[in-house]
Parts: structure tokens; sequence; C-alpha cells
């Protein structure tokens, strides 16, 4: 075939692949900002779904709709919730990866018609199902897309008695462009008022979260308020540090009490005992991160007046962190309880959480050793090779350095450092989540992927961060555009967190709403909360409240 | 010269058959790694799979076939590659329905993809079958020289005057 031909067979082929394409996103695609067509109207109880019915829209819906809210209020008492219609498109395919991938996770339902009957799966349905939580694992990547087809045809089959197998070859599936009307979605402004609720709301869901021997219910799943197995001491120490901080601005006593708890706990049975000096973990090997973060939520109690028989304690933490310093200003992160020696090997975090915790521990310590050493490790971290891809820090993941800027700037700035956390969180602010169509509630949060919902504490320690950055770059006289942005990407990514935490969330899918509200889910979808998440949201959502605090109104 | 220009094609014609097997071990991770099993899908990328490494080990065992095998090998990768290209923009479309406009993030992705992708299963192949147009095509005018030049001189009619003077 002469290359002309084949040229003229190419144009064929391109001109056909793009008519394809356009008839292809033509037929899939929904206008989400269309009226209600109908409307969805369901009671829940217990977390359970037990009534529903579909209300045609157009006008006199909203007489309508509360009539069928009431209708079936007199029938079950739960939450009544109301999902609009804006639009639906038809589902091409059977196959599970691609009916999956047929839906937007947290903003798409499901309609299917089987002779004649109509069923939904709803966004609270799917939620409660968690079958928006679907990801494909291929060795260290985590895919996701859409929905769990088995598990959302297995409950359609349910619904309608029928069996899956039925249920596919004679069922037509439709994707329906889905909006709360009841409850409305959130949609806070950050300002102060919202700020302090949602910092102290985080707070009070960690101080619920401590038993009474001081230990957390480390990760609760919120649909059924059930805890997963696992513990972690660093993250016992990090949210007993929030813990610390936010019972200290609202002087709430519960949550006093409850952090004093978690804390005589870190200085009780989590202490041992680490060649001279005390270090917090279990087990033969001790890392830097328990003692570390350990150290911070003692300092922040003592600094704020509680417990001050801890200062013994402090001080040795200190010293025992101080001693895993090497003269270059690198932490060896773990110490060896049997041959007790220090074990020179870096993880991430560790020598961040360290230097921050010693800044802090310096204000109650007076040692300026204390400072030194911190400023040592800042000027480590942020001293990186030119190759950056082969440094053992995660650009991505270096929150704690700025905690530490933040910390020491009045002590021992350093403008290398605040240099290092202005072009991290400009990487942030571009690499963010900005006009996804279907969901533009993502707007300011970190990307797992671009069809994918976000990482919520990824936002959070990059939004934490970011207000310590934004501290120390107005003081620091840096240019009005870089503060300009920095403030803009704190705004849209405060907003967010704002918006996902279980303040009080979609409590009509919850077992017990009371006992999640404040909590920070994982992502959107994966209503999993740890122990951390609240944790470093919170911390960005009170140190900005701080800021705006000091600035007075206006 | 003639030798010399000859084995500067013998060489690029092993290289074009080294360079055949790294798409077809590329499509066998691909294969592999398919997360839906499709069996269209799998006939036409396991056909490649095979097809082009078939090719190779004929350019090295029968130099005499070498370009008839790489033509066929440069066209499957092309076939295929046309494939996986219409497959990559049907997806993009595909997704673009169904989450409407995906963000700077899906464009930079998808992009990224693309560029990645296009050199190995467009471009090379495209390349491959140019050159090897252009050098059948300059084969053919060689042969039609050298026919020109080892023809027989036309016949003169040659007389034996038998010494004698005019």
């Amino acid at each position: 075939m002469s290359p002309r031909a084949l040229g003229r067979l190419f144009s064929v082929y391109l001109a056909a692949l793009l008519v394809l394409c356009l008839m292809l996103q033509k037929v899939l695609g929904v206008d989400r900002s269309r009226a209600a067509g109908r409307s969805i109207v369901s009671t829940w109880a217990g977390g359970v779904r037990r009534a529903r019915v579909a209300v045609p829209g157009g006008e006199d819906a909203g007489a309508r709709i509360r009539v069928a809210l009431d209708d079936q209020a007199r029938r079950v008492r739960g939450i009544g919730t109301v999902e609009d219609v804006l639009d639906d498109s038809p589902v091409l395919f059977k196959s599970s990866f691609l009916f999956g991938a047929s839906f937007v996770p947290a903003r798409d339902g499901v309609e299917v018609t089987y002779d004649g009957r109509v069923a939904y799966a709803t966004i609270d349905d799917l939620l409660a199902l968690k079958a928006y939580d679907h990801p494909l694992v291929f060795g260290p990547i985590r895919f996701q897309l859409g929905i769990d087809a088995d598990v959302v045809w297995e409950a359609l089959a349910k619904e309608l008695g029928v069996s899956v197998a039925d249920l596919l070859e004679h069922g037509r599936f439709r994707r329906l462009a889905l909006r709360h009307r009841v409850p409305p979605e959130p949609a806070p402004k950050v300002t102060a008022d919202t700020l302090r609720d949602a910092a102290l709301a985080a707070g009070r869901y960690l101080a619920r979260a401590v038993r009474a021997d001081g230990s957390y219910r480390y990760e609760v799943n919120a649909l059924g308020n059930t805890e997963n197995e696992g513990y972690n001491w660093p993250r016992h120490a990090g949210a007993t540090w929030y813990l610390a901080e936010s019972a200290l601005y609202a002087q709430d006593p519960a949550m006093l009490a409850a952090v004093e708890r978690a804390a005589q706990r870190l200085a009780g049975s989590a202490l041992m005992t680490c060649g001279a000096h005390r270090c917090i973990g279990e087990g033969d090997r001790a890392d830097l991160g328990s003692s570390a973060l350990g150290l911070l939520a003692l300092s922040e109690l003592v600094l704020g007046g509680r417990l001050p028989e801890l200062m013994p304690v402090i001080s040795d933490l200190a010293a025992f962190i101080r001693s895993q310093q090497r003269p270059d200003g690198e932490f060896m992160h773990f110490y060896d309880r049997t041959e007790n020696h220090p074990v020179d090997v870096q993880v991430l975090y560790y020598t961040g959480e360290a230097a921050f915790a010693l800044g802090r521990a310096a204000r109650v310590t007076h040692d300026q050793k204390d400072v030194d050493a911190a400023a040592r490790a800042l000027d480590r971290l942020v001293t990186y090779p030119a190759w950056y891809v082969g440094w053992h820090y995660f650009y991505g993941a270096e929150h704690w350095t700025c905690h530490a800027l933040d910390e020491l700037w009045e002590r021992a700035p350093n403008r290398k450092a605040l240099r290092f956390c202005l072009d991290w969180q400009a990487f942030v602010y571009d690499t963010a989540i900005w006009g996804r169509e279907a969901s533009p509630e993502y707007d300011g949060a970190t990307s797992a992927g671009p069809f994918v919902p976000p990482a919520i504490v990824g936002t959070a320690t990059r939004m934490e961060a970011a207000v310590a950055t934004l501290r120390v770059a107005k003081i620091a006289g840096v240019s009005a555009s870089e503060l300009e942005r920095l403030q803009a990407g704190v705004d849209a990514g405060l907003g967010f967190l704002l918006r996902t935490e279980l303040n009080p969330g979609p409590t009509q899918i919850m077992v017990n709403p009371g006992m999640m509200r404040g909590g920070v889910p994982n992502t959107p979808v994966d209503l999993t909360v740890r122990i951390d998440y609240p944790q470093h949201a919170g911390t960005g959502l009170i140190g900005y409240l701080k800021q705006l605090e000091r600035r007075g109104p206006g | 010269m003639l030798r010399v220009s000859k084995s500067r094609e013998r060489r690029s014609e092993i290289l074009f058959a080294l360079g055949n097997l790294v798409p077809a071990l590329v499509l066998t991770v691909g294969l592999y790694a398919l997360p839906v099993r499709w069996w269209p899908a799998d006939v036409v990328v396991g056909s490649a799979v095979l097809a082009l490494p078939v090719t190779s080990a004929i350019v090295f065992g029968r130099p005499a076939l070498s370009r008839q095998a790489l033509r066929v090998g440069g066209s499957v990768l092309l076939v295929v590659g046309l494939a996986i290209v219409a497959a990559a923009l049907l997806s993009i479309a595909f997704l673009s329905g169904i989450h409407g406009d995906f963000g700077q993030g899906g464009v930079t992705l998808m992009a990224l993809i693309g560029f990645l992708v296009l050199p190995y299963v467009v471009v090379y192949p495209v390349f491959e079958l140019w050159w090897l147009d252009r050098h059948r095509q300059q084969g053919d005018r060689r042969a039609e020289v050298g026919a020109v030049s080892v023809a027989p001189a036309p016949a003169v009619e040659s007389r034996d005057d038998g010494g004698a003077i005019a």
C-alpha cells in the first residue's frame, strides 16, 4: 500500500474515531445544573433504610416531598432524606469493571427497571453499602473507579426479589445524577465561627474516643460504630497533642479530663527505659516518633498549666531525643533496647516530629540545647540533595518540617526552611483538585487521582503545614502575591475539610451518629475514622482560627 | 560502496527486529496486567505478542526474508497501536461522559499516558514501514540501474575483412 493510500486510510480512521468518541460522550453525559426531575424520599433508622418513594418534580414538588416525608414519618421513626434526580443517562456495559466505572463516586446513584418495577441505589444506599469504596489494587498502585458493581447488583436484586443473574439479563440500568436536598449538602464558609465549631468538634470526637485507661478507640467505622484492630503509639501521642490544644482552647472539663487520661497513659505504662533515658513505645525497639509526639503532647499540656508533675518526664524525653541526634542534625530513628544503642535508620516524619517537639518542649524546659537541636534538625531537613527524588523524605508528606519552621521562627529563624515550605505549598496548590465538574466540592483538596475522591488526611496534613507556613510568611515579609496564593490554598483546603468532617455528616446511614460527630473520615466515601485524621484536620483548623482571632474582626 | 550500504541496511533490519521486541515485551506485560479479561482484546494483543518475536526471529535466522518479516511485524504493531489509540480515546470519551470535565490533573495524566504510548505503538511502526517502503523503492531503482549496466551491448555486425586495406 502506498504512503498516500495509508494516509487516506488513517484520516478515515481518525474521523470515525472522533465521531464515535463524541457520540459516546454525548450519550453518557449528564447535566448536573438542571432542576430536579424527580426526588427520592427515604426514611432511615439505625443506619438502615426503612421507607422509600419516588416523587415527581416540577411545580409543587416541594409540597409532594413534604407529604411523602410526613407519610413516612407516621409509619417509621427515623431520619427523612430527599435526594433529587438532576439528570440520568444509560449504563452501556454490564461487565463488572465497566459497569462500576460508569458512576461518579458520591455523586451518582443507580436505577434499575425490571419487569415494570423500579429500584434505586442512591448515594446514601451506596455509602451505606460501602460500594463507592472499591479499590482495585495492582501492587503499589491503588486504582479506584466508580462503584463496586457486585455489591450493588446484589443489593438491587435483593430489593426486587430476583437473582443477580436475572437482574443482569432482564434489568435496564440507568445512572442517576443526584443531589441531596434533605439534609442539604454542607457548604460552610471559612470563618472564625465555622473553624471554631469544626476544630472543637474534632477535639470532642477525640475526647469521646479516650477510654477509661487512657487508650483511644483507635480506628472506628462510622457506619456501624465498630472498631478495627490495631494501635499505634505515635498516633496516640499525636492525637493527644491535638486533644490537648483543643481542650485548652475550649477549657472544656470533659475534654481536659480525657486528655489527662491519654497523657497519663503516655507517661505511665507507655514509658520505657531506653539506655540512660526514658522513651515512649513498646517492645524491644523504640521509635523516635512516639517519644517526639509524646513530648509534644505533654509539653502542650504543661504549657497550658495542666499536669505540671510531668515536667521530669518531659525533660527526660527531650534528653532522649537529643541523644538520638547525629552531628549533622539528622536523628537516628530507632533505639534497640536489648543492646542499648541507637539504630541509625530513617523513616518518614520522625526527624520533623523531633525538631518540632524539641522546639515546643524548650518553652517549658527553657533549655537552649533543645532549641539548638531542633534548629539543627530543621536545617538538615531542608538541606536536601540536588537530585531530590533520591532523598529519603518524601516531598508530599513533610508537614512536620513546616510545623518546626513555625515553632522556631522567633527563636531560630530559618529562611531556607521558609522557602522550602513556600515552594512545597505552591506545589500543593498546583497539584490540588480544581474544577472537577461532577464534584466541585473537592476544590482545594489534595488529589488521589483524577477520577477518585480525595484523601482527606492528605489534605489535612498539607493544610496544617500551610497554616503554619502562612503565619511565618506574614511575619517574614513574603511578597503579597505569594501570600495571596498561599492564603487562597488555605481557604480552599480548609473549606474542603469543613465540608467533609462528620459534623454531623450523613447521620442517616450511621448507627450512632452522636459518637462519630467531629470525626474526620479517610475519604468522602470511606467513612473510617482513625485518631490521626481529626488530629491533622483539627490542627489546621485551630491554627487558622487562632490566626484569625489574633487579627481581630475585619 | 554497494557493500557498505548493504551492511548498513542489514544493521537497520536487525535494529528494527530488536526494536520490535520492546513493544512485544510491553504488550506482554499489558496483557498480563489488564484488570479484566475480554477475549477480543486478548486475541488481538496476544497475536501481536506472538507475531512480533516470530518476525524478529525470521530477521535473524533468514536474512533473505528480513524485509517481508519486518513488514509483517511493523504492520501488526501499527494495527495494534491504532487499536490501542482507539481504545484510549474511547476510554477518555467514556470517562469524560461520566465525569464531565475532570480537571487539569486528569488531562495531564491522559496526556502523559498518550506521550508515553504513542511513540512506541504508532510513530515507531510508521517509521519502520516508511523505511521499508523507501528501501524497497531504492532497491527497485538499484535493480533497474543494475539491469541497465550489466545488459549486453547492442549487437553490432562484425565482419572480418580479411586484412584488406581500403
